[in-house]
Parts: structure tokens; sequence; C-alpha cells
């Protein structure tokens, strides 16, 4: 089974969106070895997501779990796999050549153009600077390494240039996704200019497409894809059921925006998984009222739990936001995807199907 | 903003162009077609979605022929 590793509740950046609160908890050891084993209980796969707060501020904790897991998955012949979002800014040579070694995926937190609008270190000072070498050194060991950027409503007028930016830095696999919950607040006009911004993106993408330039930026291409293979990403998201965050302390959540509602709380690491607890929660997953009638139903993020537990406060409830944006992001993309195949379609099915 | 479900949407014309293609190939099951044998890229239904946004690394047997696509320029890395 698949399991998030929340090794610290701890972070050395102070981001303007974020809505995990942070304070110094770390796991114990004794914690990520029952997770580990926990990990390893059930199915054919055993999978980690190293998370946090910061997960390099707990680089030792890593190692461990890497060491422990790869000796057991020779021993019992389940198959490991792990990977990690980061921020980039704690990477060094030694902790690459460990990860490379584990074929650890490596997600990194990166806004491009707009990451000293919203993230800065925990002192205010700015990490572009930082990030941009540290991304450069991940990319050197890692080339398909990929940039996950977190678009809020001020760093809005720089989603096209940190498109671009990123590509040119050398990344092949960008995700673009905006910011919800609590902390940052979209307007109408916001929503408009992001709007422009996609349209530019979509432009750019078009041009790579031409130059036969490899470059996969998730929030259009990924619903390019999603389309023509007939998969709704969001339907991979069944709270407690595919992944479970684990808690520095050892308690397990349907996902992270659950963390801490303890009416959500779905067991330990040293006790187990309350089956019960996430079989009612399955039951009481359901398809939003207001998207019932839609034709995009299936194409878009509304059964995203955790989006619309962010948004609504209700898991089975999306937003004018998201709705807004999920319609937006449809249109766009399929406009590119159709220019696309226009201009070659066997390229074009070599790439998204 | 506001939650307005759409009605007569049409599905893409890329879209159905790419499965009638797939369709196509599977009935004569020639290779003339040739980006209809990239199908196995997509994930079986244990390649699980970890939270975080980055994807797993998908079954050994279709990493490796998913590797060696992505190496020969075929198909792109876009597994997730």
């Amino acid at each position: 089974m698949n399991l998030t590793l929340h090794l610290t509740d701890n972070c050395n950046m102070d981001c303007s969106y974020c809505i995990r609160e942070k304070c110094p908890k770390d796991m114990s050891e004794e914690v990520l070895y029952k997770a580990c084993d926990l990990a390893f209980s059930k199915g054919t796969r055993a999978g980690l997501c190293f998370f946090g707060g910061e997960p390099l501020l707990k680089k030792d904790l890593i190692y461990k779990a890497l060491d422990y897991c790869e000796k057991k998955s020779e021993e019992t012949g389940i198959r490991f796999d792990c990977k990690m979002t980061t921020n980039g800014t704690l990477l060094d040579e030694e902790f690459l050549e460990r990860a490379v070694k584990a074929h650890l995926g490596i997600g990194m937190s990166f806004d491009g153009k707009a990451q000293d609008v919203c993230r800065v270190f925990a002192n205010g000072k700015p990490t572009s600077s930082v990030v941009e070498e540290k991304a450069k050194l991940l990319l050197k060991y890692m080339p398909e390494a990929s940039a996950l950027a977190t678009i809020a409503p001020q760093a809005v007028p720089f989603y096209a240039e940190s498109v671009r930016y990123l590509h040119e830095l050398g990344f092949k696999h960008v995700s673009f996704v905006i910011a919800y919950g609590h902390k940052v607040n979209w307007t109408d006009s916001d929503l408009d200019l992001l709007r422009e911004q996609l349209e530019k993106t979509a432009v750019y993408l078009k041009d790579l497409f031409i130059k036969k330039d490899r470059f996969y930026m998730s929030a259009l291409d990924s619903k390019i894809s999603d389309c023509i293979r007939g998969n709704n990403t969001a339907e991979r998201c069944h709270l407690g059921v595919r992944q479970l965050p684990v808690t520095p302390s050892g308690e397990l959540y349907p996902c992270t925006s659950f963390i801490g509602d303890k009416d959500y709380l779905l067991g330990n690491v040293f006790d187990g998984i309350d089956n019960k607890k996430v079989a009612e929660l399955a039951k009481k997953s359901s398809t939003p009222e207001t998207c019932k009638g839609c034709d995009l139903v299936k194409r878009c993020t509304n059964s995203c739990g955790c989006a619309n537990r962010m948004n609504t406060g209700n898991e089975n409830q999306v937003s004018p936001l998201q709705c807004t944006y999920e319609r937006m992001l449809i249109e766009i993309s399929d406009r590119l995807g159709e220019e696309l195949y226009q201009t070659d379609p066997e390229r074009f099915a070599k790439k998204y199907s | 903003m506001k939650i307005s479900p759409l009605k007569d949407y049409k599905k893409p014309l890329y879209a159905i162009g790419i499965a009638a293609a797939i369709a196509a190939t599977a009935l004569t099951g020639c290779g003339e077609v040739e980006y209809a044998g990239t199908a196995d890229t997509k994930p079986t239904e244990s390649q699980v979605e970890l939270s975080g946004n980055v994807a797993m690394a998908p079954e050994e047997t279709t990493r490796e022929t998913v590797n060696s696509l992505i190496t020969a320029g075929i198909v792109s890395n876009n597994i997730d």
C-alpha cells in the first residue's frame, strides 16, 4: 500500500499559501519503521512518499527508510517505490546520489518566476536564487525530475513566464496547480488574468510541440491525455483507499488536508487501519450535487475530496472557484489539443495516448 | 465565478481521432499506425498516484518499455 510520510511538521520556508501549521514535531524512528511495515503489509507493492513540512530537514529518516524498505523488498519480493516532494533548498550531492540509487522520484516545489512572491525562507528572505541553483543540481542527477508550481492569485501575472522559465532551466515535466484553501482569496479579475496566462501558455506549448521539444505541462497536457485515455485524474483520489498520510506521531488520515480532524482519523501505524471507518468514508463519497448534470463531470476534479474540503469545508461539495478554473482548463486544453492534432496527428498520438 | 454545469459539450475531435486509430489497429492487427503501440504506457490499476503530484514508477515491465520508448523519442514520460 502507499503511505505519505509527514517526516516533520517543521519547514525552513514560510509560503504564503501553505495550509500546514509549522511546529517542531518530527517523526520518531519507531513510527517510521512501523509505517514502513504497514506499507509492506497490504498488496503487491509498497509505496512511500516523503513529505512534510520539509522532508529534507529529516534526511536521516529518509536514509533509514530507504535502507529498511530496500532490504524488506529483497526479503519479501514486494516491489518498493518511493518519491518525495521537497522545496529543494537542502538538496546536496550526497543525498542525490543515494536518491538515484533508490530510484527516488523527486518533485521540487518551485513557482518559477513567482518564487519570491509567495515562497520565502522562514526569516523572510527570498528563495529564488538558492532554489534555481538547487534545481540545476537536481536536474544534473535526475533529468526527469518534476517542478511543482502552485499559483496563488498574486503569482498569476507570472504564470506563462514561469512555464517558459522552468522549461528553459531544463525541466521536462512541470505541474502547475492553483492554490486552494483559506490562505488565498481569488477574485473574478484574477481568474480573467489566469485565462490570459493559460492562453499564452498554450501558445508556448504549441511552439514547443512544433519544434519537437519534449515537454509536459500537467495543467494542460494532462487534460488532453486524460481525455484521450478516458481517465478522470480525480478518480484516483479515493480518500483513504489508495494512499494514506502518516503524521509524525503515526496517525493515519484520508488525505493531507484532513490531518488533525479526529472525525477522519483512520487508525495509526501501531494498531493498523480502521477498515470500518475507511469503508464508511468511501460510502459517504459522492459526486457533488451541483456537478451531476454537467457534461464535464468526468473530466474535472470535482471528486477530489481534498480540494473540495479546502475550498468548501465539505469533501463532497465543489467550489465556484474550482468549477470556473476547471472549465477554463478544459476549454483551453481542448483547443490546444485540436491544434496539435491538426499539426501532426501521429506525433500528437505518441505524446498523449 | 460560479458553478455552472455545461451542456451539449462535444468531445474534441482529437480524442475521437486517436480512439478510432487505435481501434482500427486493434481490428486489423497491423503495425501501420505505429503510435497505437504506446497504449501499453497507460498505467495499470496497481500504479497508484501518491499525494504530492509526483508520479510513482510504473510496474517494472511497463517502465522498461516506457523508458525504451522515451529513449527512442517515441513517447513522452507522461505516465501520471
